[in-house]
């Protein structure tokens, strides 16, 4: 049997059961080394037998939701394939996360290091900021699409006056 | 493109016996958006075009040459791969994507590989310090153009929470031909995945150790700050596999001249008169004829000309090169030719 993340053999099985639903997923030693999966050093029976077996039923998960309201991710196509969705997975998913991250980081339960320049409310200013230009972009692009030049005028304005307060916040920081 | 670019022909950084190359990289992503695998393939346009405009703004040092992975070709493509600059994964998918290179190829962006900008730097032999200062610098001027996608309890959030937190990932490829054939690799891996570091292939993930290559990165990246990480690997792991190595070249000087002897300038032998030379094959002699530099039993090749081979040899590399056949036969016969010829041979 192959991993489910790549080509070499899987060598690591869980069967989890949340809620009752089964779910199983095949990895090899080195992927589930990454997805934090406690890997053990095979005996030789074990290893001629079928690798390692973790079943677990798992009781923090029954308290996060199944699908992430971001981006429509459910938790389940997580575990397949590794990846999240979108930044808010991991507010949506943190209950079931939680564990995964703490074995895979060595016991880390938060962030230490660099973060983005600046305190976190001009963090805040410049994500709604490129939310608004994003969408300004978008709404420019209809406007000139539907031939509504005065509209497409006006959001233009509206563009290059966020620009320019992006600009100098830029070159304060 | 250049044929080679530094971080693999100088053989003047720190423990460049055993230390090839180092790389520092940080994952990052745009706040507002899905990740990669989740965004639609307009999205996905909209963080190239963004990401596009924060690196070449003006005031962005060095300056970088963007390149649209969709519209190269194949070629073009493994080029890339094989000098480290952007993943297989990220040659090979079918979405809008792009990697930005600075003119010394020192520097690279990757745009839309698992995360939304994956900040890469190169360079020659054990310098990872130097490495992350650039790659944090460059980091500090994006952020300020583009917001990232962090929260206070993980950190940099990025699509798989291996990379949480600070998101880096220091890697040395490390040169370990005695430790092979003393049987102590298996040792060191073991020891090293207990430290929570991941060895792998030449190739990167999933690979197998190609040419007695080995590339020995973190795992953890999250719960310790950049410079504890970096510190780590670079003071105390790096520098002990590295003495192991050189332990063991000397151990085998000592015990075995002569087989030591036979083993280098059998490879270089090889080398100079092949008239067929698959990869793996030119992989293995190479590695033991650059032992031999290294251990002064080989004292006519230059080490940069046995570095630079490791890259030439490659298919892509050497079809750009020479332009002939791609046919694996013709590329076989290409690569001996181009082998015999770095080689001072006829």
């Amino acid at each position: 049997m192959k991993c489910d993340r790549c080509d070499r053999p899987a060598t690591v099985h869980e069967v989890t059961i949340i809620d009752g639903l089964k779910a199983d997923l095949h990895l090899c030693e080195e992927c589930a080394r990454g997805a934090g999966m406690p890997v053990v050093a095979a005996k030789p029976v074990q290893t001629v037998l079928s690798g390692h077996f973790i079943i677990s039923t798992k009781p923090a998960a029954r308290s996060g939701p199944r699908v992430c309201a971001g981006c429509g991710l459910a938790f389940a196509d997580f575990r397949q394939a590794g990846v999240l969705g979108c930044p808010e997975c991991y507010e949506a998913f943190e209950a079931q996360l939680e564990g995964l991250i703490l074995r895979t980081h060595a016991g880390a339960s938060g962030h230490v290091g660099k973060h983005p320049g600046g305190t976190d409310e001009a963090l805040d200013r410049q994500v709604t900021r490129q939310l608004r230009i994003r969408r300004l972009l978008q709404d420019l692009d209809h406007a000139v699409g539907a031939e509504q030049f005065e509209r497409a005028a006006r959001l233009r304005d509206e563009l290059r006056s966020l620009e320019a307060e992006s600009r100098s916040t830029t070159s304060d920081a | 493109m250049r044929m080679a670019p530094d971080a693999w022909t100088l053989d003047d950084g720190p423990h460049s016996a055993v230390v090839m190359t180092s790389r520092a990289r940080v994952a990052r992503n745009l706040a507002g958006f899905p990740f990669v695998n989740r965004a639609t393939e307009s999205q996905r346009a909209e963080i190239v075009g963004l990401t596009r405009q924060a690196i070449t703004s003006p005031g962005t040092t060095p300056r970088f040459e963007w390149c649209d992975l969709a519209r190269m070709t194949d070629r073009e493509r493994r080029l890339l791969v094989e000098r480290h600059l952007i993943s297989a994964a990220h040659a090979d998918c079918d979405i809008e994507r792009a990697v930005a290179l600075s003119e010394d190829e020192s520097l690279s962006i990757m745009v839309n590989e698992e995360d939304h900008l994956r900040i890469q730097c190169l360079g020659s032999g054990l310098c990872l310090g130097a490495l992350w200062k650039r790659v944090s610098q460059l980091d500090d001027l994006l952020s300020t153009r583009i917001a990232f996608a962090f929260n206070r309890r993980w950190g940099y959030l990025t699509a798989c929470p291996t990379n949480v937190g600070t998101g880096v990932r220091f890697s040395v490829m490390l040169h370990l031909p005695a430790l092979r054939l003393t049987d102590e690799i298996e040792r060191v891996r073991r020891a090293a995945q207990d430290l929570h570091l991941a060895v792998r292939g030449y190739y990167g993930e999933g690979s197998e150790s190609a040419g007695d290559f080995y590339q020995v990165s973190n795992q953890v990246t999250l719960g310790r700050c950049e410079e504890e990480l970096l510190e780590e690997l670079e003071q105390k792991i790096v520098p002990r596999i590295i003495e192991y190595e050189l332990e063991a070249r000397e151990m085998i000087e000592r015990r075995s001249p002569v087989l030591l002897d036979d083993r280098v300038h059998r490879a270089l032998g090889l080398l100079r008169v092949a008239r067929l030379l698959g990869t793996e094959e030119a992989m293995k002699l190479l590695s033991r004829v650059r032992l031999g530099i290294h251990v002064g039993r080989i004292r006519d090749v230059p080490a940069e000309v046995v570095n630079r081979l490791f890259l030439e040899i490659q298919p892509a590399h050497l079809h750009a090169r020479t332009g002939g056949s791609a046919e694996p036969d013709a590329l076989r016969e290409q690569r001996a030719r181009v082998v015999r010829l770095a080689l001072g041979a006829s």
